[in-house]
């Protein structure tokens, strides 16, 4: 498995690895020994079942929720050991789209996108502000919403909005947490688009959580995919796809 | 049956928790002056138009429905000394916190929740705000201190409304009706009706924020939560004018 | 957003500030109803007994709430130490020689301290102590108009008992009577009599007058230093008593010679009036008559003793001795 990965990706820098995670709720292990890497510029998809313990993965590497046990490294940042300082620091440099786009209820769009820029970096300038809300906006193609409210929006605006809201940081890493759930099939396609457009644009380096198989196909350049807490299988989308094990066949084939 | 003794210690130990976390996260800095300021807003001026109203009207209730005992040994000239005392000492503080208990309780807990559910307070946190702070805080900071404030509101509205009812009966002029209004009340009954309103709008802060926060996920856990809000702030609110009354006595 | 929460706040604001005017105002407006906020000044009285009076309640001169309660403190049995917390401007009203008494406000109102302010030319100081006139010396008072009236009356009915039957001539004292010094004498007294009998009547009218407002009214004592025209009447009351006391002295010294000249001379009237039933019933009627003339001076002594009509009896005394005065000095 190991080996496959080295042929498609080559020698890239490694910017966040996970060795050995483990965590569980109330007696119940989520995560059993997890360990991969994220490298420069790639977009990692993780593939698996709802329920697999994808989003507990990600929000342990942002520090949202404690792993149990094991190592956690993003861009040199010992997560699990971080004081909040440094937490906040290393926070700025990751991008998180959530599941449900989390966008502040009581906030208009242009607050939403205000808020990491006033409380992560601090700024105040209005004009400064202004602009970079401007330029998000346009990064995710929504330029006139910005005195919108979220309640006004659709779900893929909503995604965008989100996804703009972790751009507006420039981050080196972007983490999607199911970015094309809920969404139908041309939305999705469009938010699969805008995935690769930010890598473009930003440079950053992704990890996909998703169980869409096209979300997977479009803009995977590996796949992981985790099964019950444990990874099962690595490769490019192509590599994996013909799989004949027993619990991923389903997933290509349904 | 154990179960049922371990679920609620392990809940004791979490509102514990939620106390030491909401006293820790009160004096960290920096402290979220704005959002304090807007749930100010949100939770003293969009209830004083409720708390108004339902305090004159029962005002004027209680006056209606006092007068006839009172007229039945011929003492109705003490009918503002009987209504003012109710009202500052009990009615005023009992009204605002019921109604506050339901509207802001409810909303409270419900609106945490919904921001648990959609991960916007993890988003909160990712963005660099202690949200604990910026949502809990800022919120029972907010309710202690308005709560006070509507009940100076409730009361002079609900005594007003209680002159008028007195003036339309008796004829009685304002100036007789403040002052046998101001004979009876004293200093403590003003201070202790605040003192009181102030641990209600913690209670109902405390218990809408506790709910809201540790709501369990899915939108069935929003509207559970802004249930026990309700439920239990209003219960906290009877407890606490009972515990009240018994210490305000042994002043009194 | 940003003129938003301006204008939120500007609401804000306004919400936090009319409601601390209004908590403000109230608080200020109870100070005021329970004197916190004037400048006060403190005196005492020492009471036997304060009829269930307590902390904060009213001080009235007359019948204006100048000041409260500011403490009762039992010192021994028998003795109660009030303090008066008064509004600073009222103390040129009160004198050195003021005095308190308890009232109540209201039929089942709260107690009050009635303060009378006296008259001597010293205005009260802070931290003086005035006369107290405990509740049990107004029922002295009332109790001393009662015994008055009822003796007044006794008197009154006696002699019209006997006037009735010298009148009708009954019996050979009648006859007896009828002519001569003796029957003179005799008539003199009873005209006595008759003229007593009426001022006595007059006396016991305006005693029960008083005591039925005494007994309906709101207490005699601020009744009596509130309403100038209740002194009045109390004044003529008591010239009144005055006069029956006179008249009966001399009555009774009338009636004395009279039995004196019937005793000592001795013959068929003296031994018929001492051995009829008039003659002792004539001797009760003058026992009657001292008795009452004693009684009616003791209550004069109770009264002289009374505050309240000292200062009447001092000038009274005074006039007196004038009047004795001035004809030794044109003889």
């Amino acid at each position: 498995m190991v080996d496959a990965t080295n042929d498609t990706v080559g020698n890239k820098a490694i910017v966040a690895f996970l060795h050995n995670v483990k965590k569980s709720f109330n007696g119940v292990e989520v995560l059993k020994d997890i360990s991969l890497e994220l490298h420069q510029s790639e977009n990692l998809v993780i593939l698996g079942r709802s329920g697999s313990g994808k989003s507990v993965l990600i929000k342990c590497m942002v520090g949202l929720i404690e792993a149990d046990d094991g190592d956690i490294n993003v861009l040199g940042y010992d997560v699990r050991h971080l004081e909040p300082k440094a937490l906040n620091e290393m926070r700025q440099q990751v991008g998180f789209s959530f599941q449900s786009s989390a966008l502040y209820d009581s906030m208009t769009v242009q607050q939403n996108l205000e808020f990491p820029l006033t409380r992560n970096l601090g700024l105040t300038n209005k004009t400064e502000l202004n602009d970079k809300v401007i330029i998000a906006l346009q990064d995710v193609g929504l330029e006139g919403t910005a005195q919108k409210m979220p309640a006004e929006l659709s779900g893929g605006m909503k995604k965008r909005i989100g996804i703009a809201r972790t751009l507006i940081l420039n981050p080196k890493i972007m983490l999607y947490d199911e970015p094309t759930a809920g969404l139908d099939p041309i939305t999705a396609s469009e938010i699969n688009e805008l995935i690769l457009s930010v890598r473009e644009k930003y440079k950053t380096s992704s990890l996909i959580i998703t169980h869409d198989i096209s979300c997977a196909r479009h803009t995977s350049d590996r796949v992981i995919a985790l099964v019950d807490g444990k990874t099962k299988m690595e490769g490019t989308f192509d590599a994996i796809k013909d799989t004949s094990d027993a619990d991923l066949a389903p997933f290509f084939n349904y | 049956m154990p179960d049922a003794i371990q679920t609620l210690l392990l809940e004791c130990e979490s509102i514990f928790r939620f106390v030491q976390k909401l006293l820790k996260q009160a004096v960290a800095r920096p402290f979220e002056w704005r959002e304090t300021v807007r749930q100010c807003f949100e939770i003293g001026n969009r209830s004083l138009f409720l708390i108004c109203f339902t305090a004159f009207l029962s005002g004027v209730v209680f006056t209606r429905q006092s007068r006839p005992s009172l007229s039945s040994f011929g003492a109705e000239s003490w009918l503002p000394s009987l209504v003012s005392q109710a009202v500052i000492r009990s009615l005023g503080p009992l009204i605002t916190g019921l109604i506050c208990a339901g509207k802001l309780g409810s909303n409270i807990a419900a609106e945490l929740a919904s921001m648990k559910v959609t991960e916007q307070i993890d988003a909160m946190e990712v963005s660099g705000t202690r949200p604990f702070s910026y949502l809990v805080v800022s919120r029972v900071i907010a309710t202690t201190l308005m709560m006070p404030l509507l009940v100076v509101f409730a009361d002079v509205i609900a005594l007003f409304g209680s002159y008028l009812t007195v003036h339309t009966i008796n004829n009685t002029s304002l100036q007789l009706y403040l002052n046998e209004v101001s004979v009876v009340i004293t200093f403590l009954d003003i201070f202790s009706s605040i003192l009181l309103a102030t641990f209600f709008g913690f209670a109902i802060g405390f218990v809408g924020s506790y709910a809201g926060y540790t709501a369990a996920n899915g939108t069935s856990g929003v509207g559970k939560a802004a249930n026990n809000a309700v439920v239990i702030s209003m219960l906290f609110i009877f407890i606490i004018d009972l515990l009240s009354l018994q210490i305000i006595n042994l002043f009194r | 957003m940003e003129k938003n929460e301006v204008k939120q706040r500007v609401k804000l604001g306004a919400f936090v500030i009319t409601g601390a005017l209004l908590l403000v105002v109230s608080l200020l407006f109870i100070g005021t109803a329970s004197n916190l906020f004037s400048k006060t000044f403190t005196i005492a009285a020492i009471f036997k007994n304060v009829e269930g009076l307590k902390e904060g309640d009213k001080v009235w001169l007359s019948g204006v709430q100048i000041g409260t309660v500011k403490s009762v403190r039992i010192v021994k049995v028998g003795e109660v130490i009030v303090s008066l917390s008064l509004k600073e401007k009222q103390n040129d009203f009160i004198r050195k020689n003021a005095s308190a008494s308890i009232g109540s406000d209201g039929l089942i109102g709260n107690r009050i301290v009635v303060i009378q302010p006296g008259n001597s030319k010293e205005v009260i100081k802070d931290a003086d102590t005035i006369k107290a006139i405990s509740p049990a010396d107004t029922q002295e008072i009332i109790n001393i108009a009662k015994e008055v009236g009822e003796n007044t009356r006794s008197i009154t009915l006696d002699l019209k008992a006997i006037s009735d039957k010298v009148n009708k001539g009954q019996g050979i004292i009648g006859e007896l009577l009828n002519e001569g010094t003796f029957a003179k004498d005799i008539r003199k007294a009873v005209s006595s009599f008759k003229a007593t009998g009426d001022q006595t009547n007059k006396a016991a009218q305006s005693l029960t007058n008083l005591i039925d407002e005494a007994q309906h009214g709101k207490g005699i004592l601020p009744t009596l230093i509130n309403d100038t025209s209740f002194v009045s009447v109390f004044k003529q009351t008591l010239i009144h008593v005055k006069k029956v006391s006179a008249n009966a002295a001399s009555m009774s010294t009338s009636i004395e010679a009279v039995t004196a000249k019937i005793n000592t001379k001795n013959n068929a009237v003296g031994v018929l009036l001492s051995d009829t039933v008039a003659a002792a019933e004539l001797k009760a009627i003058i026992k009657n008559t001292e008795s009452a003339s004693v009684k009616l001076d003791e209550n004069l002594e109770a009264f002289k003793h009374n505050f309240l009509t000292r200062g009447y009896f001092r000038r009274k005394a005074k006039a007196d001795k004038k009047a004795l005065q001035k004809p030794s000095e044109s003889k």
